[in-house]
């Protein structure tokens, strides 16, 4: 396609990082942000993600299993419909998601505030999060991004 | 050390193939040969695509309609 070659030749020039901020514990928007991270790691655009307020409950364990949808949750009967139609044409669930974001080298930050606040403590988070920080660690990614999400 | 290395994305939809790709190519060493097989269409643009963003090379596309074949030479 004729497009590709232009955004080819200004990703070259560009390409410099993504972050995403996670705001909403929501299991829709995680899926959203993990599947963006993913799929910009695997294109070499390094990616950071910082996880804060609801956003935290994403990175703890079972957090990903627990998470609601947005709309249409249903007491999770909404839920239990879209997870069975992810499954049924085979789109990766958040757990997986969250795996390859490891093992891609996708930065998982936790926000140290968050946790203090919601009595989250540091053995309590998946493995895959990287670093525990404050806004400033967050901030120094930016600086060094030019993709900006906030979910 | 081994100089193909095949992987299937058949039934996998995205952003799966991609991110496969690039696991296997992380486990790799260069010149190493990439053969991902997938049936996403999407896919078929977005890993080449990907592979140019990265710096890899494209041996070969082989689009069979029903599923398709990248060749990728790790270079980077």
């Amino acid at each position: 396609m004729d497009h590709q070659n232009k955004e080819g030749d200004i990703k070259m020039v560009e390409k410099k990082g993504m972050t995403i901020l996670l705001h909403s514990g929501d299991l829709d928007k995680a899926i959203a942000a993990f599947i963006i991270a993913t799929g910009a790691a695997s294109k070499g655009i390094p990616t950071t993600m910082f996880f804060t307020f609801w956003g935290l409950n994403i990175v703890k364990q079972g957090g990903a299993e627990k998470a609601k949808l947005s709309k249409m949750n249903m007491a999770g009967l909404g839920k239990k419909m879209i997870i069975g139609k992810m499954k049924k044409n085979n789109v990766a669930s958040l757990q997986e998601l969250i795996k390859d974001a490891g093992e891609l080298g996708v930065r998982l930050l936790a926000c140290e505030m968050t946790m203090d606040l919601m009595n989250v403590p540091k053995d309590s988070l998946i493995p895959e999060v990287t670093e525990i920080c404050g806004v400033g660690a967050y901030l120094d990614a930016a600086l060094n991004s030019n993709i900006h999400q906030v979910f | 050390m081994v100089e193909e290395i095949k992987i299937s994305t058949i039934g996998l939809n995205c952003p799966k193939p991609l991110i496969e790709t690039r696991k296997a190519l992380n486990k790799m060493e260069l010149n190493q040969i990439l053969i991902v097989e997938g049936d996403h269409r999407v896919s078929l643009d977005e890993i080449p695509q990907a592979m140019k963003d990265i710096g890899n090379e494209i041996l070969s596309i082989d689009d069979q309609g029903d599923k398709w074949i990248i060749k990728i030479k790790k270079v980077i």
